[in-house]
């Protein structure tokens, strides 16, 4: 019955042609008719015509027959319901408050896992593009990064068509050309085949040519992300076979991805790739690592396309007997190496059960502020049920059926939905774009820029209609039963009567006790960020300022750099406002940094075990910049230092100096002999959760050439 | 003459009717109302076509295009197994109906 009325109403156009033929032959034969009785063909048409009636208003009630009613009940309804809304304005803006904050709070937590969680890679096949980790044989969630000859080892897969490795976090500084003021950037350093494998779409040029640009001397080429070709080489359309300068050297230019891929890791935005063939230029490593045989490193991500006709199933099945072969062939760094397939663009499984369970937790907290606002809602309804009883006692008494009443009332609530439907969508991209402004104090781009696509739009079109259905059927079943004689006598009637487990006690109930649940809740989220925000850190944050450059990028001579850090700080000095200035190759609190393992000399040569430490190269004045008080010793003298001098913490002093006073024994690290000159306090050193970690502060003026390895 | 001359309602489970004698077009329906009432029922012939497209959407009766006795195009209307149950429990309502205004109007 429905699917026909439906078809009868898409084809209702032929339909009334179909219609109109038929009674004009009606007309005829009833014409023929007449004229066989004898009268003229003029009177026989004008009498058939009489005894037909009105041939256009036949042809609407036919039609209106097809096109069901319930369209043209709806349009009523809907314009009853903005009259009777507009009529309320209180009552209508209360409403739509409270839905709008509902479906506004569950659209954004939508919008944020949608991006977080489903959204496609922007590259062809996006389906049979797999991300390879490594991860614990056993057991332990993947992620891990490879080993570059793991790498080549994969690609004996069949499973798999071909197989790219890249590294994601590579700065560089990039300048139209020589001359003009580098910025520095975040990109990629890939192999060769890595835009034959990933598939992306190009604005301009292509990728690598898998064939040459791996190896190295080739001459250097680079591929620019969309975003950076538009922010930095004012969207030139002639770039491809341009040389640009990069960390002081010319590249050309091959290609521009097109706009909106920014490479297949979730949340990082890369905004050029470079081949293998630059990889000793990048300074991503130690001049002793060998970062292309050594299997001990694991410093690459491997993406791979799936062969046709074979499934990740298979892929991962083979990737099994590899990492098997490899375990027996190379004990020593495989032994507990296997690797992990998924398709790209995930975010990585050793956060991902992290990422679903936030996202629980959030969307259940918004569920419950959706059904508050539906509760809240569907009370206001009832509340104007009970004083519009009158209306629709009326209603019923002249013979509207109870369905079409609840039509009615449902309409309006769906149209209040609606209404709040799209507050809330503005709610949600007001929230997303605060979020987008939200800088985190690290040094490469996240990716925040959370746009709110068509499923979430679909998805707050959906939850609005449900909720409407929610607040709305309940109040409208309950005021369409009314004891009518009453109603219409105007007396009094309550809904629901006095009981005491009425519906309206039973919403304001479950409304109270919803409400008690989310005040408990935000109120140990809020005392728990006050405990975080009243820990001691050690450090003192209040009016410090942070800034970020990157001269290892520039090329210059070490002595160059020295000087220029100098320069820096003293210029630094110099602004009125300044008290301190100091330079650091980290400040605490960063999540990432370098660590070492440091050792303290013993006098009596006993043998200790090494003590993991956190590395910082800072300038003098750096503790006093940071309101970290010397335990004993003191700061670096000014100017380069002519011996290896470190600062410890005092738990890298308990650790390596146990029971004894540091300043001025011996420690070393990774070869290097260095005098302790002074011992800090422990600060918080990546998370402010942590226990006291161990650190090691270096002179940033001397160990320059260290800091090159370090930033990496 | 208006549709007044018809009882409400009745005028589906006529055609529902007419049509069990075989396939019939719009003109055709009326034609045999005329007569088999000896012209008493008059329905306003227009007044047939929605009636028609009620049927056939509620698929009690099926309509097809073929050639009328003198050749010319028209809609024939065949009555469907839902349209002959719909029939029955329409005459069966009907008689009820007609039987209780009888006695009424057969008191003394």
């Amino acid at each position: 019955m429905i699917t026909r009325r439906i078809r009868y109403w898409l084809q209702s156009r032929d339909r009334a042609r179909l219609l109109r033929e038929e009674m004009y032959a009606h007309l005829v034969m009833k014409a023929e008719e007449l004229m066989e009785k004898g009268m003229s063909e003029a009177d026989a048409r004008a009498e058939a015509h009489r005894q037909f009636g009105n041939v256009t208003r036949t042809t609407e009630d036919s039609r209106s027959i097809w096109i069901a009613c319930w369209i043209t009940d709806f349009a009523q309804d809907s314009a009853h319901a903005v009259r009777t809304l507009r009529k309320q304005p209180g009552f209508t803006a209360a409403a739509v408050l409270s839905a709008s904050l509902g479906i506004g709070a569950c659209s954004m937590i939508f919008g944020l896992a949608n991006f977080a969680l489903f959204r496609p890679l922007p590259v062809a096949g996006a389906g049979t593009l797999l991300s390879i980790t490594g991860r614990s044989l056993r057991g332990g969630e993947a992620g891990n990064m490879l080993a570059y000859p793991d790498y080549l080892d994969l690609k004996q897969a069949r499973s798999l068509e071909d197989v790219a490795a890249f590294f994601p976090l590579v700065p560089a500084a990039v300048a139209a050309r020589s001359g003009v003021e580098p910025q520095r950037y975040w990109g990629s350093l890939a192999t060769a085949n890595y835009f034959d494998v990933v598939r992306p779409h190009f604005l301009l040029g292509r990728g690598f040519d898998a064939s040459r640009d791996d190896r190295r001397g080739e001459r250097p080429v680079i591929v620019l992300s969309h975003h950076l070709w538009q922010s930095r080489f004012g969207s030139d359309p002639n770039i491809v076979g341009r040389l640009i300068e990069f960390n002081d050297r010319n590249v050309t230019v091959v290609g521009v991805a097109g706009p909106g891929f920014r490479g297949t890791e979730v949340g990082l935005l890369c905004d050029f790739w470079v081949p293998f063939s630059m990889v000793d230029e990048l300074h991503l490593f130690t001049a002793s690592k060998d970062p292309l045989h050594d299997r001990a490193g694991l410093w690459v991500m491997v993406a791979a396309r799936l062969r046709r006709k074979f499934t990740q199933r298979d892929a991962a099945a083979e990737l099994d007997v590899i990492a098997r072969r490899l375990t027996a062939a190379y004990p020593a760094t495989n032994a507990d190496r296997g690797f992990h397939a998924e398709p790209a663009g995930q975010v990585s499984p050793s956060l991902r059960t992290l990422v679903v369970l936030f996202f629980v937790l959030l969307i259940s907290v918004s569920v419950l502020v959706l059904l508050t606002a539906c509760a809240n809602v569907a009370n206001l309804l009832l509340a104007r049920a009970s004083a519009r009883q009158k209306e629709i006692a009326t209603r019923l008494a002249i013979g509207a059926g109870r369905g079409r009443v609840v039509r009615q009332l449902l309409t309006e609530s769906l149209l209040l939905a609606l209404l709040g439907g799209a507050g809330g969508f503005f709610l949600a991209r007001l929230g997303t774009s605060s979020l987008d402004r939200f800088q985190l104090p690290i040094a490469f781009p996240v990716d925040l820029a959370i746009s709110l696509d068509y499923r979430v739009v679909l998805f707050s079109v959906v939850l609005s209609v449900l909720t409407g259905m929610m607040f709305g059927l309940v109040p409208a079943l309950r005021a369409t039963r009314p004891d009518l004689t009453g109603a219409l006598k105007s007396e009094p009637v309550r809904l629901g009567r006095l009981r005491w487990f009425s519906l309206r006690n039973a919403l304001v109930i479950s409304q109270i006790t919803i409400c008690m649940v989310l005040l408990v809740c935000s109120t140990l989220f809020l005392r728990s960020l006050r405990a975080a925000r009243l820990l001691d850190l050690g450090i003192r944050s209040r009016n410090l300022l942070l800034m970020n450059f990157d001269p290892a990028l520039s090329g210059r001579t070490e002595t160059a750099n020295t000087r220029l850090l100098e320069n820096i700080l003293e210029r630094a000095a110099s602004i009125p406002g300044v008290e301190s200035g100091s330079l650091a190759t980290n400040v605490p609190l960063s999540p990432m940094g370098d660590q070492t393992m440091l050792s303290g000399d013993t006098p009596a040569g006993e043998k200790r075990p090494d003590v993991n430490v956190d590395v910082y190269s800072v300038s003098r004045g750096f503790f006093d910049t940071l309101g970290v008080p010397f335990v004993a010793g003191e700061d670096f003298r000014p100017g380069v230092p002519a011996e290896g001098v470190a600062i410890i913490n005092r738990a890298a002093a308990e650790h390596a100096f146990p029971d004894q006073n540091p300043i001025g024994r011996r420690a070393t690290y990774e070869g290097h002999v260095v005098r302790i000159v002074g011992v800090v306090s422990t600060t918080k050193s990546r998370t402010i959760a942590e226990d006291p970690r161990p650190c090691i502060y270096l002179p940033i003026l001397r160990n320059f050439a260290e800091i090159i390895r370090l930033r990496a | 003459m208006g549709k007044n001359d018809l009882l409400p309602g009745t005028l589906d489970m006529m055609v529902l009717k007419c049509l069990t004698r075989g396939k019939l077009h719009g003109y055709g329906i009326t034609q045999m109302l005329k007569q088999v009432s000896d012209d008493v029922l008059q329905v306003e012939e227009g007044s047939l076509y929605p009636a028609l497209q009620r049927l056939e959407l509620n698929g009690w009766i099926d309509g097809q295009w073929g050639l009328s006795s003198n050749n010319r195009r028209a809609r024939f209307y065949t009555l469907t197994a839902a349209g002959r149950k719909q029939l029955a429990s329409e005459a069966n309502r009907y008689r009820q109906m007609s039987a209780a205004i009888e006695r009424v109007m057969g008191l003394a």
